[in-house]
Parts: structure tokens; sequence; C-alpha cells
């Protein structure tokens, strides 16, 4: 134990000299930062799996109660973002559209218009910024709320009255985060298509509407809507279960809340992404 | 013969956020239906960690903990479940109630989880437990506009509203003015009792006091925590002489462990 001690003293002591000590010290960086990796992958899939198991299970327990937080949740993170999703699909609409099909007429290519808007929209930027606009508008929220929550004992009081804080606290955010992602996708797609034509032809780009939405539906594969369906709600349940958990998964103090409320963002933008790349893999391969 | 409702065998209580730190150790109890204990000790002495590994909200780091007859340790979730229903928590400080919501939606609140209702079906029953509890005329406020005291009744009457067998109170009158002292007495005098409401059953109440003497003329049965240990001290205190001790700050610093 003293030897351990004494090791660790002195590479911090020879870290930043350029001896052999530094070297010492980053392998043990990154094995610390490697173990945190692992350890938060556990606890976050473990908390997953329990809050699956209790959605399972408890299904139609208290409906009566957990409904209507479920419409909370679906009306906090879904209709009152409308607004800022409307604003974000003109801007989308006006990007590409602005950019891409104006330079598309130029080499005579419109017809790839269709093709660039389904494969930039639908099936990547659209559920991604949703997924990073909820969960800066609504993920930290939660954070901030169920922390409180646990740091105030509020936790223990629904114990005491033998209720279920996954069942209460948890699981409607899973479901109203999953529901208004999927909606405010489908949402923003439509938005952004609808303004990126009207802003071809404001730019008089010589693509009628007939033409575009001919394109746009040749361009759809039935595989695009399950896929938009599957991954929207993953990425509704993977920042929900993320933020619960570092909300939830260890009592906290209030001073400790911004800290872990960091922490949740950073690994829900990680884990979206992930996800993305593994249904960019999908795509590829069908 | 009847099954105790609170059975802990060679049990240690942990800390709350850590198992591994003991704050009370050895711990032999049995409370029987009908009886009203008071567990004294020092501020720190662990009598929240107590109750609440009473209640079965903490699980004892090791030894045997027996919830109306059954084993904590081998309950499913469906056994836990009944079993907490029958017990009632009033936590101190404020009660722990929830901020988002009125009084009236606090007591409502369990009602309604167990019973899948809307609060509008339960108004009856939330209105006579407010009655009694005499909390009517802020049925519609928020828990941060009201004082500790009402909060604590407010607590009270949540925990009540489940009809509970056991209640464990966790300081409910620290700090208390003598008005607010003999409103409790006499509130748990008559739930002990079982005539507070029509549905009501006796009660058997545990609670966790700094000052033994205020209610030495109300329990039957006393503990005290010191020095990590969990002693009985008297079945009636008007033949103990330790009845009449308080904590002072010397025997608190004495019993802190270590």
């Amino acid at each position: 134990m003293d030897n351990d001690l004494a090791g660790s003293f002195e590479s911090i002591k020879g870290a930043g000299d350029g001896s052999p000590l530094l070297r010492t010290g980053c392998a043990n960086w990154i094995g610390h930062g490697f173990l945190r990796f692992t350890r938060t992958i556990h606890g976050v899939g473990a908390f997953g799996l329990i809050t699956l198991g209790v959605l399972v299970r408890k299904w139609n327990v208290a409906s009566r109660v957990i409904h209507p937080i479920i419409c909370g949740q679906v009306y906090r993170a879904g209709v009152c973002l409308m607004p800022m999703v409307a604003f974000l699909a003109l801007a989308l609409g006006l990007v590409i559209i602005g950019q891409t099909v104006s330079l598309l007429s130029r080499v005579g290519a419109t017809n790839y218009a269709g093709i660039i808007m389904v494969t930039v929209v639908v099936r990547e930027l659209g559920p991604l910024i949703v997924a990073l606009l909820v969960l800066a508008r609504i993920g930290t929220a939660i954070v901030i709320e169920l922390g409180t929550a646990r740091a105030t004992g509020e936790v223990e009081a629904l114990e005491a009255m033998a209720i279920d804080p996954i069942h209460y606290l948890v699981v409607p955010r899973v479901i109203g985060l999953a529901l208004s992602i999927f909606a405010l996708t489908i949402y923003l797609i439509l938005m952004a298509l609808c303004s990126g034509y009207l802003f071809a032809f404001l730019q008089d780009v010589p693509l009628h509407l007939g033409e575009y939405l001919g394109q746009l539906a040749g361009a759809l594969r039935w595989e695009d809507f399950v896929l938009l369906g599957i991954k929207t709600l993953s990425f509704g349940c993977c920042i929900a279960i993320v933020t619960c958990y570092h909300g939830l998964a260890r009592p906290l103090r209030i001073q400790e809340l911004a800290g872990a409320t960091t922490r949740a963002v950073v690994e829900s933008v990680v884990a979206c992404t992930l996800l993305d790349a593994l249904f960019i893999i999908v795509y590829l391969l069908m | 013969m009847s099954v105790p409702l609170i059975e802990m065998t060679d049990a240690t209580v942990s800390a709350g956020e850590s198992s591994e730190i003991a704050v009370v150790e050895s711990v032999n109890w049995k409370v029987m239906a009908g009886e009203f204990w008071i567990v004294s000790g020092p501020p720190g002495s662990g009598k929240s960690n107590l109750l609440l590994t009473a209640a079965g909200l903490l699980r004892p780091a090791s030894g045997v903990h027996r919830l109306f007859g059954s084993n904590l340790a081998e309950m499913n979730e469906g056994d836990l479940v009944s079993s907490r229903m029958r017990v009632g928590f009033v936590f101190g400080n404020d009660g722990r109630l929830f901020h988002h919501m009125t009084v009236a939606e606090n007591v409502a609140f369990p009602l309604c989880y167990h019973r899948n209702c809307r609060t509008a079906e339960v108004r009856e029953r939330v209105a006579s437990v407010l009655k009694e509890t005499d909390l009517s005329a802020h049925s519609n406020r928020y828990p941060r506009n009201l004082n500790r005291y009402l909060c604590l009744q407010a607590a009270l009457a949540r925990a009540l509203v489940l009809n509970p067998e056991l209640i464990l109170l966790d300081e409910p009158l620290n700090g208390a003015a003598a008005n607010e002292a003999a409103w409790w007495h006499e509130m748990l005098g008559r739930l002990g009792r079982g005539n507070v409401f029509p549905w009501g059953r006796p009660a058997t109440f545990v609670i966790g006091t700094n000052d033994i003497r205020n209610w030495s003329a109300h329990g039957n049965r006393f503990a005290r925590l010191q020095k990590r240990r969990f002693c009985l001290v008297a079945e009636n205190p008007a033949t103990d002489p330790r009845s009449n001790e308080t904590v002072t700050p010397e025997a608190a610093r004495d019993s802190k462990p270590n």
C-alpha cells in the first residue's frame, strides 16, 4: 500500500519534466479515463435496463396518474419547442437549398435536389438537430429537476409511499422525450422540405414543384421511414436515460448539480453521435 | 401470538449514502402492535437512519430485519410494496412534501397512485384527512407558503391517507412551541386509539427525538441511541428517572460515532 502511494507520488512529481515518469502519468490518466468510461457505460446500461423492465412490467400501473405526466412531458419537450424547431427548419432549408441547389442548377443537375434533401435532412441532420435541441432545452432541465428531488429527499418520500421512483420519475420522461423527438423530427423535416423549395423558388432555380416532389418521392424508400422512427425513438430514450441517470443514480448535493448536468450533456451527445454512426452503417449496408 | 410489526436481530444500521459506514450496531428490537416507542439520542446518533431502516427504506448492512413478520431481504417487489403501504413515514424538517403540488394534492397523491384514480375521485377522503389534521384552510396552498409546523402536519396527513398500521415520525417536535406540541400529543393519542377516521384503526408509533421529555408522558416504550448502541431504557417512564433527562450538547459530543 505504502509502495503504491509512493509510486503515485513519484509519478506526479515526474509529470511535466519530460522524464519516463511522464509516460506513467499519461498511462494512469488514460487508464483512469477508460475505467471511468466503462463504469459510466455499466451504470447507464444497468439503469436503462431497469427502466425498460419497469416500463414493461408497470405499463398499466397507476395509468391515470402516469399518463397525464407523459402528456406534460410531451407538451414540454414537444409542443413548446415547435417554434424553435420551425426556425431551425427554415434555416436548414435555406442552407441546403440555398447553397446546394443553386450550385446544382449551374451544372444542370437540379434533379439531384430531392436526393440531397432526403439524404441530408431525413436521414442525418433532421433527427440529430432535434435530439440536440431537446437535450439542450429539456435534458439539462431533467438533470436539475431529478437531482434536486434526490438532494431534497423527495425520492425517499416517494419510496416511503410505496411508489417506485423509476416508474413515477423516469418512465414518463423516457416515453415523453421519445415521442417528442419523433414528432418534432417529422415536423422539422416537413418544414425544411417546404422551406427548401420556397428558397429555391425565390432564387429562381428552374425547379417545378411537381418535379421537386417527384424527386423527393423517388429518393425516399420504405426503409427511410422505418429507420427514421427507430432512430428518433432511440435518441429520445437515450437522452432521457442518460439525463435521468445523472440526476438520480447517486445521492447528489445541490452543489454537484452543475457538474452532473455537464456530464449528462457530454455523454448524451456522445451517445447520440455513436447511435447516429450506427444508423449510417445500417443505411450503407441497405 | 401476534407478529411483531418490526423485528430487528443483530442488525447494523448504515448511513444512507454509504453502506460501509455503520451508524448503529447490534440492534435487537421488536415493535409490537399498539406500542408507542420513543427512540431518543443526540443529533448525529443515527435516529433518522434507524427509522428509515425500520421502515424498510434502507437495508441493514448486516443482521435480519423483519417487517410485519417477513424478512426484508427475502421479499419480492410486490411484498415490499404491500409492506410499505402499511407503514406511514413522517420525515423531519419540512416533511419532504412535493413543492409543485398543493397541500391537498400532496395528500391525495399516494391514494391516487395506488388506487389509479384522479384527485377529484378521492376528494372526500382527502377533505376528511385535512379536516382532522386542521389543514382545511390551507388545502390549496403550496408547501413553500407554509411554515415548518404546517408542513409537518401536511406530511402527517399524507402518511395517514393510506391508513397505515405503523407510523414512524422523525423529530416532529423539534423546535415546536407548546401549543404545537400539544396538538401533536393529542392527535397521536387519538390515532393510537384509532378513533380519528371512520376507516381508521389503532396505530403503532415509533418516534425519533432529541428530547425525551417531550414524550415522557405519551410513550410506553423507550430506547436510546448512544455510542452506536441501541439501548432499551424503560417501559414506563414514570418509574425511570432517566425519562426526565434531556440530551445535552456534552452528551451529544460523547455519543457521536468516532
